[in-house]
Protein backbone atom coordinates (compact mmCIF):
# COMPACT_ATOMS: atom_id res chain seq x y z
CA UNK A 1 0.00 0.00 0.00
CA UNK A 2 2.59 2.22 0.91
CA UNK A 3 4.81 2.20 -2.03
CA UNK A 4 2.50 3.61 -4.54
CA UNK A 5 1.12 6.15 -2.14
CA UNK A 6 0.67 9.93 -3.81
CA UNK A 7 0.53 12.75 -1.81
CA UNK A 8 -3.33 14.02 -1.21
CA UNK A 9 -2.43 17.83 -2.48
CA UNK A 10 -5.46 19.67 -0.98
CA UNK A 11 -5.28 22.62 -3.34
CA UNK A 12 -5.13 26.28 -2.04
CA UNK A 13 -7.83 27.97 -0.82
CA UNK A 14 -9.60 29.39 -3.81
CA UNK A 15 -13.23 28.61 -2.85
CA UNK A 16 -15.62 31.27 -1.08
CA UNK A 17 -18.33 31.04 1.15
CA UNK A 18 -21.54 32.41 -0.95
CA UNK A 19 -22.71 34.58 2.30
CA UNK A 20 -20.07 36.33 3.47
CA UNK A 21 -16.57 35.51 1.39
CA UNK A 22 -14.21 34.17 3.47
CA UNK A 23 -11.88 32.05 1.27
CA UNK A 24 -11.88 28.53 1.96
CA UNK A 25 -10.50 25.05 0.82
CA UNK A 26 -12.43 22.68 -0.84
CA UNK A 27 -11.50 20.48 1.55
CA UNK A 28 -13.24 22.02 4.37
CA UNK A 29 -16.89 21.92 2.67
CA UNK A 30 -19.60 20.20 4.36
CA UNK A 31 -21.65 17.38 2.74
CA UNK A 32 -18.87 15.94 1.41
CA UNK A 33 -20.26 12.70 0.63
CA UNK A 34 -22.74 13.69 -1.74
CA UNK A 35 -21.07 14.38 -4.88
CA UNK A 36 -21.93 16.83 -8.03
CA UNK A 37 -23.11 19.50 -4.84
CA UNK A 38 -22.34 23.42 -4.63
CA UNK A 39 -19.43 23.13 -1.71
CA UNK A 40 -21.07 25.26 1.09
CA UNK A 41 -19.11 26.53 4.44
CA UNK A 42 -20.31 26.51 7.86
CA UNK A 43 -17.21 27.56 10.02
CA UNK A 44 -17.64 30.75 9.01
CA UNK A 45 -20.87 32.33 8.97
CA UNK A 46 -23.01 28.99 9.77
CA UNK A 47 -24.66 29.33 6.19
CA UNK A 48 -25.24 33.70 6.24
CA UNK A 49 -26.99 33.17 9.71
CA UNK A 50 -24.03 35.19 11.33
CA UNK A 51 -23.61 38.35 9.69
CA UNK A 52 -21.18 41.10 11.02
CA UNK A 53 -19.77 44.33 9.32
CA UNK A 54 -16.27 43.86 7.25
CA UNK A 55 -13.99 45.33 8.99
CA UNK A 56 -12.79 48.72 7.96
CA UNK A 57 -9.65 48.93 5.43
CA UNK A 58 -6.69 49.73 8.31
CA UNK A 59 -5.20 53.29 7.49
CA UNK A 60 -2.20 52.94 5.50
CA UNK A 61 0.36 53.72 7.56
CA UNK A 62 -0.61 50.72 10.04
CA UNK A 63 -1.56 48.57 6.82
CA UNK A 64 2.23 49.09 5.34
CA UNK A 65 4.02 48.79 8.40
CA UNK A 66 4.00 44.95 9.65
CA UNK A 67 3.80 44.10 5.06
CA UNK A 68 6.45 46.34 3.10
CA UNK A 69 9.51 44.85 3.17
CA UNK A 70 11.95 47.46 3.87
CA UNK A 71 14.66 47.72 7.07
CA UNK A 72 11.99 49.46 9.45
CA UNK A 73 8.87 47.37 8.43
CA UNK A 74 10.56 43.95 9.16
CA UNK A 75 11.95 45.76 12.74
CA UNK A 76 8.47 46.56 13.28
CA UNK A 77 6.95 43.35 12.58
CA UNK A 78 9.48 41.93 14.81
CA UNK A 79 8.48 43.83 17.84
CA UNK A 80 4.67 44.65 17.02
CA UNK A 81 3.81 42.69 20.39
CA UNK A 82 6.25 45.69 21.93
CA UNK A 83 4.14 47.98 19.81
CA UNK A 84 0.65 47.55 21.03
CA UNK A 85 1.98 47.09 24.45
CA UNK A 86 2.97 50.50 24.35
CA UNK A 87 -0.01 51.93 23.03
CA UNK A 88 -3.42 50.29 24.57
CA UNK A 89 -5.51 50.76 27.31
CA UNK A 90 -5.56 47.71 28.95
CA UNK A 91 -3.53 45.01 30.23
CA UNK A 92 -2.97 41.23 29.96
CA UNK A 93 -3.99 39.86 32.84
CA UNK A 94 -2.53 36.17 32.32
CA UNK A 95 0.61 35.40 33.25
CA UNK A 96 2.78 35.45 29.92
CA UNK A 97 5.50 32.23 29.46
CA UNK A 98 8.29 34.02 28.50
CA UNK A 99 10.85 30.21 28.52
CA UNK A 100 8.82 29.05 25.45
CA UNK A 101 10.60 32.18 23.26
CA UNK A 102 14.18 31.66 24.72
CA UNK A 103 14.23 28.03 23.96
CA UNK A 104 13.91 28.89 19.64
CA UNK A 105 12.10 27.24 17.97
CA UNK A 106 8.78 28.29 16.43
CA UNK A 107 7.38 31.58 17.69
CA UNK A 108 4.45 30.86 20.08
CA UNK A 109 2.35 33.12 22.43
CA UNK A 110 1.47 30.71 25.23
CA UNK A 111 -0.22 32.09 29.06
CA UNK A 112 -0.73 30.60 32.03
CA UNK A 113 -3.60 31.44 34.77
CA UNK A 114 -7.29 33.31 34.17
CA UNK A 115 -6.97 35.62 31.61
CA UNK A 116 -8.83 39.31 31.42
CA UNK A 117 -8.41 42.57 30.91
CA UNK A 118 -7.78 45.45 33.25
CA UNK A 119 -8.26 49.23 32.98
CA UNK A 120 -6.35 51.62 35.72
CA UNK A 121 -7.21 55.33 36.37
CA UNK A 122 -6.63 58.22 34.24
CA UNK A 123 -4.02 59.51 36.74
CA UNK A 124 -1.23 57.73 38.25
CA UNK A 125 -0.98 57.50 41.92
CA UNK A 126 1.97 59.69 43.04
CA UNK A 127 5.35 59.36 42.96
CA UNK A 128 4.70 56.32 39.97
CA UNK A 129 5.37 56.65 36.83
CA UNK A 130 2.47 56.81 34.05
CA UNK A 131 1.44 53.39 32.80
CA UNK A 132 -1.21 52.52 29.84
CA UNK A 133 -3.54 54.89 28.71
CA UNK A 134 -2.15 57.16 31.48
CA UNK A 135 0.29 57.93 28.95
CA UNK A 136 -2.46 59.87 27.07
CA UNK A 137 -2.88 62.20 29.95
CA UNK A 138 0.10 62.61 31.48
CA UNK A 139 3.21 64.92 30.28
CA UNK A 140 2.10 64.50 26.64
CA UNK A 141 4.85 67.04 25.80
CA UNK A 142 7.41 64.14 26.06
CA UNK A 143 4.92 61.39 25.21
CA UNK A 144 7.29 59.85 22.46
CA UNK A 145 10.25 59.38 25.17
CA UNK A 146 7.83 58.18 27.65
CA UNK A 147 6.02 55.44 25.66
CA UNK A 148 9.56 54.34 24.28
CA UNK A 149 10.63 53.84 27.94
CA UNK A 150 7.59 52.16 29.34
CA UNK A 151 8.68 48.80 28.70
CA UNK A 152 11.56 48.90 30.70
CA UNK B 1 -7.78 -2.82 12.66
CA UNK B 2 -7.98 -1.58 16.11
CA UNK B 3 -7.81 2.01 16.74
CA UNK B 4 -8.77 3.89 19.37
CA UNK B 5 -10.28 7.29 18.76
CA UNK B 6 -11.46 10.24 20.67
CA UNK B 7 -15.14 11.01 20.10
CA UNK B 8 -15.94 14.64 21.16
CA UNK B 9 -19.57 15.71 22.19
CA UNK B 10 -19.74 17.46 18.85
CA UNK B 11 -19.46 13.85 17.00
CA UNK B 12 -16.36 13.99 15.60
CA UNK B 13 -13.63 12.05 15.78
CA UNK B 14 -10.12 13.16 16.41
CA UNK B 15 -6.67 10.96 17.66
CA UNK B 16 -6.05 12.27 20.68
CA UNK B 17 -2.67 13.02 21.72
CA UNK B 18 -1.57 13.12 25.39
CA UNK B 19 0.89 15.28 25.55
CA UNK B 20 -0.19 18.54 23.05
CA UNK B 21 -3.01 20.90 24.62
CA UNK B 22 -4.91 20.75 21.82
CA UNK B 23 -8.24 22.47 21.70
CA UNK B 24 -10.29 21.90 18.72
CA UNK B 25 -14.03 22.58 18.07
CA UNK B 26 -15.27 21.42 14.94
CA UNK B 27 -16.82 24.45 13.88
CA UNK B 28 -14.39 27.00 14.57
CA UNK B 29 -10.54 26.62 13.78
CA UNK B 30 -9.37 28.14 17.06
CA UNK B 31 -5.87 26.81 18.80
CA UNK B 32 -3.84 27.59 21.56
CA UNK B 33 -0.89 27.82 20.18
CA UNK B 34 0.75 26.17 22.45
CA UNK B 35 0.03 23.00 20.01
CA UNK B 36 2.79 24.47 17.71
CA UNK B 37 5.51 23.58 20.05
CA UNK B 38 6.16 19.74 19.13
CA UNK B 39 5.23 20.23 15.85
CA UNK B 40 6.98 22.79 14.46
CA UNK B 41 10.85 21.97 16.31
CA UNK B 42 11.90 21.01 12.53
CA UNK B 43 11.19 24.74 11.54
CA UNK B 44 13.74 26.26 13.08
CA UNK B 45 16.83 23.86 13.74
CA UNK B 46 19.06 26.91 12.46
CA UNK B 47 19.10 28.74 15.77
CA UNK B 48 18.57 32.02 14.24
CA UNK B 49 16.24 32.97 16.40
CA UNK B 50 18.38 33.25 19.06
CA UNK B 51 19.52 36.86 18.02
CA UNK B 52 16.13 37.79 17.16
CA UNK B 53 15.23 37.59 20.80
CA UNK B 54 17.02 40.04 21.51
CA UNK B 55 15.24 43.22 23.23
CA UNK B 56 15.37 45.61 20.66
CA UNK B 57 15.11 49.52 20.92
CA UNK B 58 11.69 50.88 19.93
CA UNK B 59 12.01 53.45 17.06
CA UNK B 60 10.89 56.59 18.19
CA UNK B 61 9.94 57.62 14.34
CA UNK B 62 7.77 54.94 13.88
CA UNK B 63 5.90 55.59 17.40
CA UNK B 64 5.48 59.03 16.55
CA UNK B 65 3.68 58.37 13.81
CA UNK B 66 1.67 55.91 15.33
CA UNK B 67 0.23 58.30 17.50
CA UNK B 68 -0.40 61.07 15.34
CA UNK B 69 -2.66 58.57 13.55
CA UNK B 70 -4.22 57.59 16.44
CA UNK B 71 -5.09 60.89 18.01
CA UNK B 72 -6.70 61.63 14.66
CA UNK B 73 -9.00 58.60 14.37
CA UNK B 74 -9.10 56.70 17.21
CA UNK B 75 -12.60 57.65 19.74
CA UNK B 76 -10.83 56.46 23.01
CA UNK B 77 -7.81 57.81 22.22
CA UNK B 78 -9.45 61.46 21.65
CA UNK B 79 -11.76 61.32 24.84
CA UNK B 80 -8.47 61.19 26.81
CA UNK B 81 -7.04 63.98 25.58
CA UNK B 82 -10.15 65.77 25.55
CA UNK B 83 -9.55 64.83 29.57
CA UNK B 84 -5.53 65.66 29.39
CA UNK B 85 -6.62 69.43 27.93
CA UNK B 86 -9.28 69.87 30.81
CA UNK B 87 -6.86 68.31 33.49
CA UNK B 88 -3.97 70.91 32.06
CA UNK B 89 -6.72 73.87 31.46
CA UNK B 90 -7.99 73.24 35.17
CA UNK B 91 -5.79 71.02 37.53
CA UNK B 92 -8.53 71.42 40.24
CA UNK B 93 -11.06 69.85 38.13
CA UNK B 94 -12.06 66.23 38.95
CA UNK B 95 -13.35 63.86 36.30
CA UNK B 96 -13.95 60.62 35.17
CA UNK B 97 -14.68 58.68 32.46
CA UNK B 98 -17.26 57.30 31.20
CA UNK B 99 -16.79 54.15 28.82
CA UNK B 100 -20.41 53.21 27.60
CA UNK B 101 -21.31 49.58 26.65
CA UNK B 102 -24.69 50.33 24.98
CA UNK B 103 -25.02 50.68 21.30
CA UNK B 104 -27.78 51.76 19.65
CA UNK B 105 -27.26 50.70 16.19
CA UNK B 106 -27.87 46.95 14.55
CA UNK B 107 -24.62 45.07 15.28
CA UNK B 108 -25.24 43.12 11.95
CA UNK B 109 -24.37 46.95 9.78
CA UNK B 110 -22.49 49.26 12.23
CA UNK B 111 -18.80 48.22 14.38
CA UNK B 112 -17.03 51.33 14.13
CA UNK B 113 -18.52 54.01 16.74
CA UNK B 114 -18.70 57.43 16.84
CA UNK B 115 -16.37 59.23 19.53
CA UNK B 116 -19.43 60.08 21.23
CA UNK B 117 -20.35 56.80 21.63
CA UNK B 118 -17.94 54.91 22.95
CA UNK B 119 -17.89 57.34 26.21
CA UNK B 120 -17.97 60.43 28.02
CA UNK B 121 -16.36 62.61 29.92
CA UNK B 122 -17.97 63.36 33.38
CA UNK B 123 -16.94 65.84 36.09
CA UNK B 124 -16.73 65.35 39.44
CA UNK B 125 -16.78 61.85 41.23
CA UNK B 126 -18.27 58.70 40.83
CA UNK B 127 -21.95 58.65 41.90
CA UNK B 128 -23.46 55.32 42.38
CA UNK B 129 -26.63 56.03 40.11
CA UNK B 130 -25.32 54.91 37.28
CA UNK B 131 -25.64 51.62 34.59
CA UNK B 132 -23.69 49.00 35.78
CA UNK B 133 -22.34 47.42 33.02
CA UNK B 134 -20.22 50.83 32.08
CA UNK B 135 -17.29 51.07 32.93
CA UNK B 136 -16.02 53.63 35.38
CA UNK B 137 -12.54 55.15 34.98
CA UNK B 138 -11.78 57.30 38.10
CA UNK B 139 -9.21 59.66 38.04
CA UNK B 140 -7.13 58.36 40.86
CA UNK B 141 -8.13 55.11 42.47
CA UNK B 142 -5.22 52.90 42.08
CA UNK B 143 -6.56 49.75 41.63
CA UNK B 144 -7.34 47.77 38.37
CA UNK B 145 -10.57 46.80 37.08
CA UNK B 146 -11.60 44.05 34.89
CA UNK B 147 -13.21 44.21 31.40
CA UNK B 148 -15.80 42.06 31.44
CA UNK B 149 -15.68 39.86 27.27
CA UNK B 150 -18.84 40.87 26.12
CA UNK B 151 -18.53 44.93 26.17
CA UNK B 152 -17.86 46.06 22.82
CA UNK B 153 -14.74 47.85 24.07
CA UNK B 154 -13.15 44.32 25.02
CA UNK B 155 -11.08 43.88 21.80
CA UNK B 156 -10.37 48.10 20.45
CA UNK B 157 -9.11 48.42 24.45
CA UNK B 158 -6.34 45.97 24.27
CA UNK B 159 -5.40 45.94 20.75
CA UNK B 160 -5.24 49.47 19.56
CA UNK B 161 -2.79 48.85 16.91
CA UNK B 162 -5.03 46.41 15.15
CA UNK B 163 -8.27 48.04 15.30
CA UNK B 164 -7.44 51.64 15.28
CA UNK B 165 -10.69 53.14 14.47
CA UNK B 166 -12.25 51.69 17.59
CA UNK B 167 -14.24 49.11 15.83
CA UNK B 168 -16.35 47.19 18.43
CA UNK B 169 -15.64 43.56 19.39
CA UNK B 170 -18.44 40.97 20.27
CA UNK B 171 -21.47 42.23 22.73
CA UNK B 172 -24.47 40.36 23.33
CA UNK B 173 -27.45 41.24 21.49
CA UNK B 174 -25.78 41.00 17.84
CA UNK B 175 -29.05 38.77 15.79
CA UNK B 176 -28.59 36.25 13.75
CA UNK B 177 -29.49 37.37 10.32
CA UNK B 178 -33.07 35.46 9.34
CA UNK B 179 -31.12 32.99 5.71
CA UNK B 180 -35.00 32.52 4.59
CA UNK B 181 -34.59 28.28 4.74
CA UNK B 182 -37.16 28.23 7.30
CA UNK B 183 -35.00 26.28 10.13
CA UNK B 184 -35.77 27.13 13.34
CA UNK B 185 -32.51 28.41 15.45
CA UNK B 186 -32.59 27.92 19.09
CA UNK B 187 -30.89 30.78 19.75
CA UNK B 188 -31.92 34.66 18.26
CA UNK B 189 -28.54 36.21 18.82
CA UNK B 190 -24.78 35.24 17.66
CA UNK B 191 -22.38 33.72 20.19
CA UNK B 192 -18.94 35.18 20.86
CA UNK B 193 -17.59 31.78 19.50
CA UNK B 194 -19.44 32.52 16.54
CA UNK B 195 -18.51 36.19 16.08
CA UNK B 196 -14.61 35.31 16.63
CA UNK B 197 -15.27 32.60 13.81
CA UNK B 198 -16.30 35.24 11.85
CA UNK B 199 -13.45 37.09 12.26
CA UNK B 200 -10.70 34.82 11.95
CA UNK B 201 -11.97 34.26 8.34
CA UNK B 202 -10.25 36.06 5.47
CA UNK B 203 -11.75 37.96 2.54
CA UNK B 204 -10.59 38.88 -0.27
CA UNK B 205 -11.78 42.38 -0.11
CA UNK B 206 -11.16 42.84 2.85
CA UNK B 207 -7.40 45.01 3.72
CA UNK B 208 -6.87 44.99 7.48
CA UNK B 209 -3.73 44.51 9.50
CA UNK B 210 -5.48 41.86 11.41
CA UNK B 211 -4.37 38.89 9.33
CA UNK B 212 -0.83 39.88 8.79
CA UNK B 213 0.20 40.93 12.43
CA UNK B 214 2.06 37.81 13.12
CA UNK B 215 2.72 37.73 16.65
CA UNK B 216 0.13 40.03 17.86
CA UNK B 217 -2.01 38.05 15.66
CA UNK B 218 -0.84 34.53 17.49
CA UNK B 219 -1.31 36.50 20.59
CA UNK B 220 -4.91 38.03 19.63
CA UNK B 221 -6.14 34.20 19.09
CA UNK B 222 -4.90 33.13 22.91
CA UNK B 223 -6.73 36.09 24.19
CA UNK B 224 -9.85 34.98 21.90
CA UNK B 225 -9.79 31.74 23.01
CA UNK B 226 -9.05 32.59 26.64
CA UNK B 227 -12.31 35.26 26.27
CA UNK B 228 -14.63 32.24 25.09
CA UNK B 229 -13.71 30.46 27.29
CA UNK B 230 -14.63 32.44 30.55
CA UNK B 231 -17.90 33.09 29.06
CA UNK B 232 -18.47 29.77 28.53
CA UNK B 233 -17.61 28.84 32.38
CA UNK B 234 -19.73 32.27 33.43
CA UNK B 235 -22.45 30.36 31.64
CA UNK B 236 -21.58 27.22 34.09
CA UNK B 237 -21.31 29.17 37.13
CA UNK B 238 -24.81 31.21 36.36
CA UNK B 239 -26.47 27.39 35.29
CA UNK B 240 -25.66 25.25 37.74
CA UNK B 241 -29.50 24.63 38.63
CA UNK B 242 -30.28 23.99 34.95
CA UNK B 243 -26.99 21.73 34.99
CA UNK B 244 -28.39 19.22 37.37
CA UNK B 245 -25.20 20.27 39.73
CA UNK B 246 -27.63 19.71 42.99
CA UNK B 247 -26.96 16.02 42.03
CA UNK B 248 -23.71 15.72 42.75
CA UNK B 249 -23.77 18.40 45.27
CA UNK B 250 -21.49 17.70 48.55
CA UNK B 251 -23.19 20.23 50.55
CA UNK B 252 -26.60 18.51 49.83
CA UNK B 253 -25.04 15.22 50.57
CA UNK B 254 -24.00 16.01 53.82
CA UNK B 255 -26.92 17.95 54.39
CA UNK B 256 -29.07 14.83 54.34
CA UNK B 257 -26.73 12.61 56.34
CA UNK B 258 -27.33 15.17 59.07
CA UNK B 259 -23.85 16.50 59.96
CA UNK B 260 -24.43 20.04 61.43
CA UNK B 261 -21.45 21.46 60.78
CA UNK B 262 -21.50 22.50 57.20
CA UNK B 263 -19.06 25.13 57.04
CA UNK B 264 -16.21 22.24 55.65
CA UNK B 265 -17.78 21.75 52.62
CA UNK B 266 -18.06 24.97 50.94
CA UNK B 267 -19.74 25.82 47.66
CA UNK B 268 -18.50 24.06 44.72
CA UNK B 269 -19.00 24.83 40.78
CA UNK B 270 -19.05 21.97 39.08
CA UNK B 271 -18.36 21.96 35.05
CA UNK B 272 -20.55 19.65 33.64
CA UNK B 273 -19.03 16.59 31.20
CA UNK B 274 -19.57 18.85 28.02
CA UNK B 275 -16.73 21.55 29.33
CA UNK B 276 -13.94 20.15 27.02
CA UNK B 277 -10.87 19.72 29.29
CA UNK B 278 -12.70 19.40 32.44
CA UNK B 279 -12.19 16.03 34.75
CA UNK B 280 -15.84 15.23 33.43
CA UNK B 281 -15.17 15.33 30.03
CA UNK B 282 -11.91 13.75 30.40
CA UNK B 283 -13.23 10.64 32.69
CA UNK B 284 -16.14 10.45 29.84
CA UNK B 285 -13.38 10.00 27.16
CA UNK B 286 -12.05 7.90 29.28
CA UNK B 287 -14.67 5.41 30.09
CA UNK B 288 -15.32 5.38 26.65
CA UNK B 289 -12.35 4.07 25.64
CA UNK B 290 -12.20 1.69 28.33
CA UNK B 291 -15.67 0.14 26.88
CA UNK B 292 -14.55 0.11 23.51
CA UNK B 293 -11.33 -2.04 24.63
CA UNK B 294 -13.61 -4.42 26.85
CA UNK B 295 -16.17 -4.84 24.29
CA UNK B 296 -13.78 -5.17 20.73
CA UNK B 297 -10.15 -6.15 22.86
CA UNK B 298 -7.10 -4.26 22.73
CA UNK B 299 -6.39 -2.42 20.03
CA UNK B 300 -4.03 -2.82 17.53
CA UNK B 301 -2.88 0.41 16.54
CA UNK B 302 -2.27 4.09 18.48
CA UNK B 303 -2.58 6.62 15.97
CA UNK B 304 -1.16 10.25 16.32
CA UNK B 305 -1.52 12.70 13.43
CA UNK B 306 0.37 15.73 14.14
CA UNK B 307 1.02 18.85 11.67
CA UNK B 308 3.86 19.50 9.50
CA UNK B 309 4.78 23.08 8.83
CA UNK B 310 6.28 21.20 5.80
CA UNK B 311 3.40 20.41 4.25
CA UNK B 312 2.62 21.79 0.33
CA UNK B 313 -0.71 23.59 0.88
CA UNK B 314 1.17 25.36 3.85
CA UNK B 315 4.28 26.47 2.62
CA UNK B 316 2.22 27.85 -0.65
CA UNK B 317 -0.22 29.84 1.02
CA UNK B 318 2.53 31.54 3.52
CA UNK B 319 5.03 31.78 0.28
CA UNK B 320 2.40 33.84 -1.67
CA UNK B 321 1.72 36.14 1.86
CA UNK B 322 5.33 36.57 2.60
CA UNK B 323 4.45 34.89 6.07
CA UNK B 324 6.18 32.24 8.37
CA UNK B 325 4.10 28.95 8.82
CA UNK B 326 3.80 30.06 12.22
CA UNK B 327 2.72 33.56 11.68
CA UNK B 328 -1.26 31.92 10.69
CA UNK B 329 -1.89 28.95 13.79
CA UNK B 330 -5.32 28.90 12.20
CA UNK B 331 -4.42 28.24 8.71
CA UNK B 332 -2.42 25.30 10.47
CA UNK B 333 -5.64 24.31 12.03
CA UNK B 334 -7.65 24.40 8.87
CA UNK B 335 -5.18 22.47 7.10
CA UNK B 336 -4.89 19.50 9.73
CA UNK B 337 -8.68 19.18 9.83
CA UNK B 338 -8.59 18.45 6.06
CA UNK B 339 -5.72 16.05 6.09
CA UNK B 340 -7.61 14.05 9.49
CA UNK B 341 -10.76 14.30 7.56
CA UNK B 342 -9.20 12.54 4.44
CA UNK B 343 -7.25 9.94 6.82
CA UNK B 344 -10.33 9.00 8.23
CA UNK B 345 -11.99 8.73 4.72
CA UNK B 346 -9.40 6.42 3.86
CA UNK B 347 -9.42 3.99 6.79
CA UNK B 348 -13.06 4.02 6.87
CA UNK B 349 -13.95 3.61 3.41
CA UNK B 350 -11.05 2.40 1.53
CA UNK B 351 -10.70 0.07 4.10
CA UNK B 352 -6.63 -0.27 3.31
CA UNK B 353 -6.36 -2.85 6.40
CA UNK B 354 -8.93 -5.18 6.53
CA UNK B 355 -10.87 -6.82 9.23
CA UNK B 356 -11.46 -3.29 11.22
CA UNK B 357 -13.76 -3.91 14.09
CA UNK B 358 -14.08 -0.67 15.43
CA UNK B 359 -12.50 2.83 14.90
Amino acid sequence: MISNAVYIDHGDPIYACEYCGAIMWHGERIEKTVKNKKSKFTSCCLQGQVKLPFLKNSPELLYALPTNDDEISRHFRENIRAYNMIFYFTSLGGDTENSVRASGGPQMFQIHRENYHRIGSLKPDNDIPPKFMQLYIVDTENEVDNRSEALR
Amino acid sequence: MKLITDRKHSGESIPYSVTNVFVYDIDVVLILVTVLNLTYLILNSNGVNADKYKKKELRKEIIDAVIKLLNSINPYVSHLRTARDRFNANPEETLHMRIVSKREKDGRVYNVPTTSEVAMLIPGDFTIDMPSRDIVVQEKSGKLQRISEILPCYLPLQYPLLFPYGEDGFRIGIEKHQTGSGKKTKNKCISIRQWFAFRIHKRKHEKHILLRSRRLWQQFLVDSYTAIESNWLGYIKLNQTSLRAYNYNSVQKASEEGKSDLKDQGLACYLPATFTGGPRYMRNMYLDAMALCKHFGFPDYFITFTCNPKWPELIRFCGERNLRADDRPEIICKILKMKLDSLMLDLTKKKPIREDKYM
